[in-house]
């Protein structure tokens, strides 16, 4: 390994060492001002309330997380279908795009009472809350690949009496990767932020059932410890797609510079 | 057909050859557009022997490009008609190759990826062609670089991928939409001899845009003279220098003798008119 001088260490810190220092200088901040934990928690206790349940945080991580993968999964699956169609259909580019345009107008949080109502108060209107807030990043970013597909790269296909199939499989949809990978990583955020509404809403379990009971119990530390818990996870999921992408798309000019 | 027949098989080889391969008959292109109608090809008619190499000189605008794209099938003219060895052009004909001033390589491809596009496209026999995809790629020298990918090579280099890809299917026709258009001078003169090298070994029909007077009197048999507003043929060349041609016959007076012919012509229709003031 490369050693670092001290001027590289200043201009481009490590993570980890960021992330410490911002600790530390909260813990400081506290021991210094003595907030009231209900207010404002000093790290200390924020860990000391993980490690006293560790079971019951990584449970409702659990359920957060899965909702989350399976409305984002289902968002990718219908709305890069949904893009196809878009691109391929007249009809559907006036019909469906427009009512996705007018759905996406709308705050999409303002509907989460609405799917308890429809869907019951389980796991489904979780995920269907991470499913539509997220679908319209990828039927977006996957509509502008499928269609940015350079003339005389379609000339080209024709000229090699290439099918409308050949061409889409071999060289369309290829080439749209590269944006439908740009949806994927905003909608990856957006669906953990749907299925935490769905939990605010009404839930037995989930790390936005978490927060809300222990807000109501007065236990601050416990909603930092989940709150903190969220952010990880939100920075795995993403970094989880970004590791997807450098192995599908190596090619792409983004990923050329990327150190694997 | 029935006298061929008694002739015997190579009296009927020699039938089929002198009969012309393209045939443009009154070909007209004409484009709407809100502001007027713009007659990008005028009446145009050219026949096209089996195994000529020949190029559409002239500035832009002149609808050389649209021409090739009438021939390739991937346009449909408004009046007048087109056939290639006797059967009318309506969609892009078995037996075309296709080079466009960029190459358009896919970048998830490696370079023999690219190569064999055409042949997954046509679903032809993969495994029977790689051989002459590589043997192609070691032809214009790229046999080091089969598996790299597009954005390591150079522009040269990546036009001369662009080329094995339209040759991969043994093309009879080869339509090349100014090829070296982009590249530097240096690149361009090779590339120039290598197509020639090419093109004397498989004796494919060339159909050759581009806008250099040297470079179209280099490579071709016959040199169309095009003009612009309304698109047009305003006269064909022919060129009578011994094959293979090499950089140096530009030096040669009847090379020069050709470049003068092509720039009256040019400027008896107005193409020069910056000269003439």
């Amino acid at each position: 390994m490369k050693k670092l001088s001290g001027a590289a260490w200043l201009q481009q810190p490590p993570g980890w060492l960021v992330l410490t220092y911002m600790l530390l200088l909260w813990q400081g901040a506290t021991w210094l001002f003595k907030p009231t934990p209900f207010i404002l928690p000093d790290p200390i206790s924020i860990g000391r309330a993980l490690i006293e349940n560790p079971g019951m945080y990584l449970l409702n991580a659990y359920y957060t997380a899965a909702n989350t993968l399976l409305g984002f999964g289902l968002s990718v699956v219908i709305g890069f279908s949904l893009a196809l169609g878009i691109v391929y259909s007249r009809f559907l580019d006036a019909t469906v795009y427009t009512a996705l345009v007018a759905i996406n107008s709308m705050p999409k949080v303002a509907l989460a009472p609405l799917f308890v109502v429809w869907l019951g108060t389980g796991n489904m209107s979780k995920i269907a809350m991470a499913f539509l807030i997220a679908i319209f990043a990828i039927v977006i970013d996957a509509v502008l690949g499928l269609r940015s597909l350079d003339t005389d790269i379609v000339d080209l296909s024709r000229s090699m009496q290439g099918s409308p199939l050949k061409l889409l499989w071999k060289i369309r949809l290829p080439s749209a990767l590269p944006s439908l990978f740009a949806g994927m990583k905003v909608a990856i955020g957006l669906s953990l932020v749907g299925a935490l509404v769905g939990e605010f809403v009404s839930a037995q379990h989930g790390l936005g059932y978490v927060i809300m009971a222990a807000q109501g119990a007065f236990d601050t530390p416990r909603v930092f410890v989940a709150v903190l818990l969220l952010s990880l996870m939100g920075t795995l999921l993403f970094r989880m797609i970004e590791a997807v992408e450098r192995r599908v798309i190596p090619w792409h000019v983004s990923q050329r510079g990327v150190r694997h | 057909m029935l006298g061929s027949h008694a002739a015997g098989p190579r009296a009927m080889i020699e039938a089929v050859e002198n009969r012309p391969h393209v045939v443009i008959d009154n070909v007209s292109k004409i484009y709407s557009s809100p502001s007027g109608d713009v007659r990008a090809l005028d009446d145009i008619s050219l026949s096209i022997q089996h195994g000529a190499f020949v190029s559409l000189l002239g500035p832009s605008g002149c609808g050389k490009s649209t021409l090739l794209k009438l021939v390739a099938g991937l346009d449909v003219p408004t009046a007048g008609s087109l056939s290639i060895a006797g059967t009318a052009i309506h969609a892009p004909p078995a037996g075309l190759g296709m080079v466009f001033q960029r190459d358009i390589l896919l970048d998830w491809r490696t370079v023999l990826g690219n190569v064999m596009l055409p042949i997954e496209m046509q679903n032809l026999d993969k495994i029977k062609n790689l051989d002459r995809a590589k043997r192609l790629l070691r032809l214009f020298g790229l046999g080091d670089f089969l598996d790299n990918h597009p954005w390591e090579l150079s522009g040269g280099m990546r036009q001369r991928v662009a080329i094995c890809r339209a040759l991969v299917t043994e093309p009879s026709l080869l339509l090349m939409d100014e090829p070296f258009g982009a590249l530097d001078a240096l690149t361009r003169e090779e590339l120039n001899l290598e197509l020639q090298d090419i093109w004397l070994r498989t004796r494919n029909t060339i159909i050759f845009v581009t806008h250099s007077i040297a470079e179209a009197i280099l490579l071709s048999d016959q040199v169309c003279v095009m003009a612009a507003r309304p698109g047009r043929i305003v006269e064909t060349l022919r060129v009578d220098l011994p094959r293979p041609r090499a950089l140096a016959v530009r030096e040669e007076s009847l090379f020069s003798a050709y470049i003068r012919r092509v720039r009256q012509i040019f400027e008896n229709h107005g193409v020069f008119q910056h000269e003439k003031a």
